[in-house]
């Protein structure tokens, strides 16, 4: 397949997912009715419900797909995903204490975001204490700052009333159902993605050696602090209007490499747009495959992203 | 044909406890090749390194021109001085033709993609270094001497006035390391490009070939350099690599072999 067809197919499937999404569910919809606009409650279910619910799922699918590919560059390893330096972790520790304490669905978001900064913050001066800091040193620390937060995650389950775990497990799995209003995220997901695409050569240039990239005129260390900004802010934003989505981060990025998109000023927007088509059809199924009861939009991508993961794994055999 | 491209002043590279150079002053001018010879563990990359600024010396100055190369963006730096550098990892591994191009990067403007201009040289390094219909492969299924010769045809593509290569030669066989030796002392003899190289070199004879003048690092901070006539004879060669070296009459002047 050629690679500059991607991108534009992408741009064609983006409405496609979105209208998919706005005509499935649990109460069918007739659109000639919903035209005429004698089905008020079926508009009103639509514009006010499915709309906002499907922005929320294609933004975080963008956000995170977009994060996961800034991330591989930055730790130069295909198999980082926007969780592996603990912010998804810090942001769960965030929400689920405000869960345990009995406070409302805005505290939960705001210390999310709150334990999101934290670990980015705890990471970055853990590695970068003495100056330079490898990609190697921010992938350790990153990675042992998650277990660290994992093992916090376990402790607040032990201790939490029965009633409370639902809701935890849910937050955990990643869920689309008390996002907020989608506004704020469709505009961080746009600036995020106007804000990378001037660098987007030089992420093409640094993949290939940090060393390299510096021979060949990129500021290595500037690049690699704005990527690391860049990319937390997105994956805490991702975090906190759906919780923990797993998969979109790490596949969609390899997918679209695998389809031979290695250029980065192409990748960064077909990422978000895959990514974002992917978390509509995902949070799709989970929320009417057994209505009226809903999945966590998570198991979903999980489901689908672990074959594909394997099946990546499996070709690239050859060339580890 | 006297005018410095990059000089040291009072240079001293250090790298994990050891001195590669003290206090080292050298001139590299328009129109000389250099070699820079010396055992396993003298410092040799250490030392390109700093010379390119990819790395931070001790104590002294480096001047690209007139200008100290810490007062220059990377970008400008990059314009000017090209590496080849030992080797390329490749964890997220492109075609043949992406690779070369991005010889081009410091040339280009942030929101500027490669041109037909950009392309045509990409395609004239990739014929120059025998790559040519390969453009389209993937960079990971090369042969390391081929992955070898797209590192040349990037720093090629990329036009500087400062060669640095390290090893160039290594994964070569004698006919590449000849030929592409040849088109780098071409670019570099052509005057009206004001160009000059210094490359790592473990062949003694390829040095004799190719090189104008030498740097020998003898480790401990120790420093020989100058014209190649004055500095290749079996005495200095031996103390260099502690190992005897013998000379050969040959075709074209003495030939330099392991004792």
């Amino acid at each position: 397949m050629n690679p500059r067809l991607i991108l534009p197919l992408l741009i064609l499937l983006t409405p496609l997912s979105l209208l998919l999404a706005l005509s499935i569910g649990s109460v069918s919809v007739e659109l000639g009715a919903l035209i005429n606009g004698s089905d008020a409650l079926g508009r009103s279910l639509i514009v006010e419900l499915r709309l906002p619910r499907a922005l929320s799922a294609f933004v975080v699918g963008g956000l995170l797909a977009l994060a996961g590919a800034l991330m591989q560059v930055l730790l130069r390893n295909p198999l980082a995903d926007p969780y592996i330096l603990g912010i998804s972790g810090g942001a769960a520790v965030g929400a689920l204490l405000s869960m345990l304490l009995g406070l409302g669905v805005g505290w939960t978001t705001g210390n999310a975001f709150v334990g999101a900064l934290l670990s980015m913050l705890l990471v970055f001066s853990l590695a970068h204490r003495h100056g330079n800091w490898s990609a190697m040193r921010l992938l350790l620390t990153g990675v042992v700052v998650a277990a660290g937060w994992g093992a916090v995650i376990s402790f607040i389950l032990a201790i939490s009333p029965e009633r409370g775990l639902h809701g935890m497990l849910f937050w955990l799995m990643g869920d689309l159902s008390h996002a907020p209003p989608p506004l704020w995220g469709l505009i961080i997901i746009s600036a995020g993605l106007l804000f990378c695409l001037p660098f987007a050569r030089d992420l093409n240039i640094l993949a290939r050696g940090e060393l390299t990239a510096a021979a060949l005129g990129v500021s290595v260390q500037r690049l690699r602090l704005t990527l690391y900004v860049v990319a937390s802010l997105l994956t805490a934003t991702a975090v906190v209007i759906a919780g923990s989505v797993g998969f979109v981060g790490l596949v969609i990025p390899h997918l679209l490499r695998l389809l031979g998109l290695s250029d980065h000023r192409r990748l960064l927007p077909a990422a978000v747009l895959a990514g974002g088509c992917l978390l509509v059809l995902a949070d799709t199924v989970a929320r009417s495959a057994l209505a009226p009861q809903q999945l966590p939009v998570g198991v979903i991508t999980a489901l689908l992203g672990v074959p594909v993961f394997l099946y990546l794994l499996h070709q690239r055999g050859n060339h580890p | 044909m006297s005018q410095a491209l990059l000089q040291t002043k009072a240079l001293t590279v250090e790298i994990g406890g050891k001195t590669v150079c003290r206090q080292w002053d050298v001139s590299i001018n328009i129109g000389q090749r250099w070699g820079l010879l010396g055992i396993n563990g003298s410092g040799k990359t250490t030392l390109l390194h700093t010379l390119a600024g990819l790395r931070e010396p001790a104590q002294g100055e480096i001047r690209l021109g007139e200008t100290l190369l810490t007062e220059l963006p990377r970008r400008t730096i990059a314009q000017k001085i090209g590496v080849l550098l030992q080797a390329d990892d490749d964890a997220f591994p492109g075609t043949v033709m992406e690779t070369t191009l991005s010889g081009r990067h410091p040339w280009l403007g942030q929101w500027q993609w490669e041109g037909e201009n950009d392309r045509m040289l990409a395609l004239a390094a990739l014929n120059d270094v025998g790559l040519n219909g390969v453009e389209q492969r993937q960079v990971t299924t090369l042969s390391g001497g081929e992955r070898r010769r797209l590192a040349l045809a990037t720093l090629l593509t990329q036009n500087p006035q400062l060669f640095l290569l390290d090893e160039p030669t290594n994964h070569l066989d004698p006919h590449h390391q000849i030929s592409l030796l040849d088109q780098l002392s071409q670019r570099v003899a052509d005057a009206t490009t004001e160009r000059a190289s210094l490359m790592i070199l473990h062949d003694i004879n390829l040095a004799t070939r190719f090189c104008s003048h030498l740097i020998l690092l003898f480790g401990q901070g120790e420093v020989l350099c100058g014209p190649a006539k004055d500095i290749l004879t079996t005495a200095i060669l031996t103390r260099l690599y502690g190992h005897p070296v013998i000379a050969v009459e040959g075709p074209n002047g003495p030939v330099f072999l392991p004792g």
